[in-house]
C-alpha cells in the first residue's frame, strides 16, 4: 500500500477524517514533543503544546502548500509559535533556565531511518557548541523561549544593538561551521 | 549585510525573528533584489533558523498522550455538546414576563437584523464571529418532525441541515412541547442506522416552543433521520426518556 504524503494527509485533515489527524499524530508526535520539552523543560506544558498543536491543525483553517516547503518545517513553524504563546503566557520570566542544564529525559531510538537525520543533528550541535556561553544563550532565549530582541536586550540591560551584534555574530559562527556556503547543510557531506 | 549599509540592512534580523511589521518585511524583501550581500546572508541565515531545531534531542512520547489529545479533539458528543450547549441551547423561562426581557430581546433582534443587513466588517464586531460572516448559509435538507408520544399530540418542527462553508449545522425548532420542569431537558438524537448521536439539548417554556443549533461534529456523518427525547438532565450520552418526536410518522 502506498503511503500517503502529509500533504494528502493535511487535506484529508481539513475533511475532517480522523485517520489522518492520528496518521499525522504518529509521525511527528515525537518532533513535537521533542520540540516542546526542549522550550520547556516540563512535561505536563510539553503534553499541552502538543495538544494545541493537534487541536490547531484538526480545527483551523491552516493549509499546508507543498511548493512553500516541507512540511516537516510547516509543523514546527506552528509548533514554535503556539510554544511561544504559550510561554508568554506562563509568566516565562519566572521560568528562565539556563541552557546547560537541559538533559535530555530518553535518549533517541536510533534506527536506520533516522541515522541521517542523527548526523544533520549532531553536526547542528558540533555548530552550536562554537558558540559562546552568551551567543548561545541568546540563540536559546530567542528561538526556543521566544523573547524578542528587545525583551533580551531589557533583561541583560544592554543597547537593542549589542543584542543584535551578537545574534549577527552567532549567525555567521553557525553559518561558517555548518558550510553552508559550500551549499547549504543539507549537503554537506556527513 | 553589506559595507555601504542601508536602513533597510538593520531590518534582517527583526524579519528572521518575525520581530518586524508587514510593511517592514515587504520593505526587506523589495530590498533583497538589489542588496545582494543581504540576499546572500538572508538565505544562509534563514536555513540556520529552519535546522536549529535539530538541535534538540528526540524525547520518548509518553504512551498515554495520544488517547488524551484525541479524546479531547473527539470528546464524546456529549462531553462536547455540553460546552456547546451552554451557548446554543436556548432557554425559555419566566424571564420572558419581564419588561426588561422584552426591551433585551428588542436590541438583540435590532442588532441581528443589523449585523445581517449590513456588512460584515460592521457584523463581525457584532457577533464575534468574523471568520464565518462572509459564508453563505445554505439548506442542504429539511426534515420534519412529528409526534411520537400521545401524551404530546400537537408536537411539530422541523431539522434543517445547512452548510456553511466545510461546516454543517443543524437548525432545530418544535413547537407543541410540555414546558420542562427542573433539570429536564429535550435532547435531539441523530439516528444512523442502530447509533443515536447526542446533537445536544434545550428547554422548554410555557409557549412550547424549542430551539437549537448544532454543528456536526462530523459533516459527512450519515442521517437517516432525528429524533427527540425528554430527558431527566442534559448529561446523557444516550436516550433514557420517551421519545416524542421523529422524523416519520410512528407507525400504528
Amino acid at each position: 500500500m502506498d503511503v500517503i504524503s502529509d500533504a494528502e494527509l493535511m487535506r484529508r485533515v481539513h475533511d475532517k477524517q480522523r485517520f489522518a489527524l492520528e496518521e499525522l499524530y504518529d509521525r511527528y508526535v515525537k518532533l513535537v514533543y521533542s520540540f516542546a520539552m526542549k522550550a520547556t523543560r516540563d512535561e505536563q506544558k510539553s503534553r499541552e503544546i502538543v495538544q494545541l498543536v493537534f487541536m490547531r491543525l484538526w480545527t483551523s483553517s491552516l493549509s499546508f502548500d507543498p511548493a512553500k516547503g516541507k512540511f516537516v518545517n510547516w509543523l514546527i513553524t506552528i509548533t514554535r509559535n503556539i510554544t511561544i504563546d504559550y510561554l508568554r503566557i506562563q509568566n516565562r520570566k519566572n521560568h528562565l533556565v539556563d541552557i546547560t542544564d537541559f538533559r535530555a529525559v530518553e535518549a533517541a531510538e536510533l534506527t536506520e531511518e533516522t541515522v541521517i537525520e542523527q548526523l544533520q543533528r549532531q553536526r547542528i550541535r558540533q555548530a552550536c557548541q562554537e558558540l559562546n556561553e552568551k551567543q548561545a544563550q541568546l540563540i536559546e532565549r530567542i528561538y526556543w523561549q521566544g523573547f524578542t530582541l528587545s525583551e533580551i536586550a531589557e533583561q541583560n540591560n544592554e543597547p537593542l544593538g549589542t543584542v543584535k551584534s551578537r545574534l549577527h555574530l552567532a549567525l555567521k559562527i553557525l553559518r561558517n561551521h555548518l558550510g553552508l556556503a559550500q551549499g547549504g547543510v543539507r549537503d554537506v557531506e556527513l | 549585510m553589506s559595507n555601504s549599509k542601508l536602513p533597510e540592512c538593520d531590518l534582517m534580523l527583526d524579519v528572521l525573528t518575525g520581530e518586524c511589521t508587514e510593511i517592514e518585511r515587504l520593505q526587506f524583501e523589495r530590498h533583497l533584489h538589489y542588496c545582494h550581500s543581504c540576499r546572500q546572508e538572508w538565505d544562509d541565515f534563514r536555513e540556520i533558523w529552519e535546522v536549529l531545531p535539530m538541535d534538540m534531542d528526540e524525547i520518548a512520547v509518553p504512551n498515554d498522550l495520544k488517547q488524551e489529545v484525541m479524546s479531547n479533539i473527539f470528546r464524546p458528543e456529549s462531553v462536547q455538546h455540553q460546552m456547546y450547549s451552554n451557548r446554543k441551547t436556548f432557554v425559555f423561562t419566566k424571564v420572558w414576563k419581564s419588561p426588561i426581557f422584552y426591551a433585551s430581546m428588542t436590541v438583540v433582534v435590532l442588532l441581528l437584523l443589523g449585523a445581517w443587513k449590513w456588512d460584515a466588517l460592521h457584523a463581525g464586531y457584532l457577533t464575534g464571529n468574523r471568520s464565518t460572516l462572509h459564508i453563505p448559509m445554505k439548506e442542504i435538507e429539511d426534515f420534519p418532525m412529528y409526534s411520537f408520544s400521545s401524551n404530546m399530540p400537537d408536537v411539530k418542527g422541523n431539522v434543517s441541515l445547512v452548510s456553511q462553508g466545510q461546516t454543517k449545522k443543524l437548525i432545530i425548532t418544535m413547537n407543541g412541547l410540555h414546558p420542562t420542569t427542573g433539570k429536564n431537558v429535550y435532547q435531539v438524537w441523530l439516528l444512523h442506522g442502530d447509533e443515536r448521536y447526542n446533537c445536544g439539548t434545550f428547554r422548554v417554556s410555557s409557549d412550547g416552543r424549542g430551539v437549537l443549533i448544532y454543528q456536526l461534529l462530523d459533516p459527512d456523518v450519515q442521517i437517516d433521520g432525528f429524533g427527540i427525547t425528554l430527558e431527566p438532565d442534559s448529561n446523557g450520552s444516550k436516550p433514557r426518556g420517551i421519545k416524542v418526536a421523529g422524523t416519520k410518522p410512528k407507525q400504528v
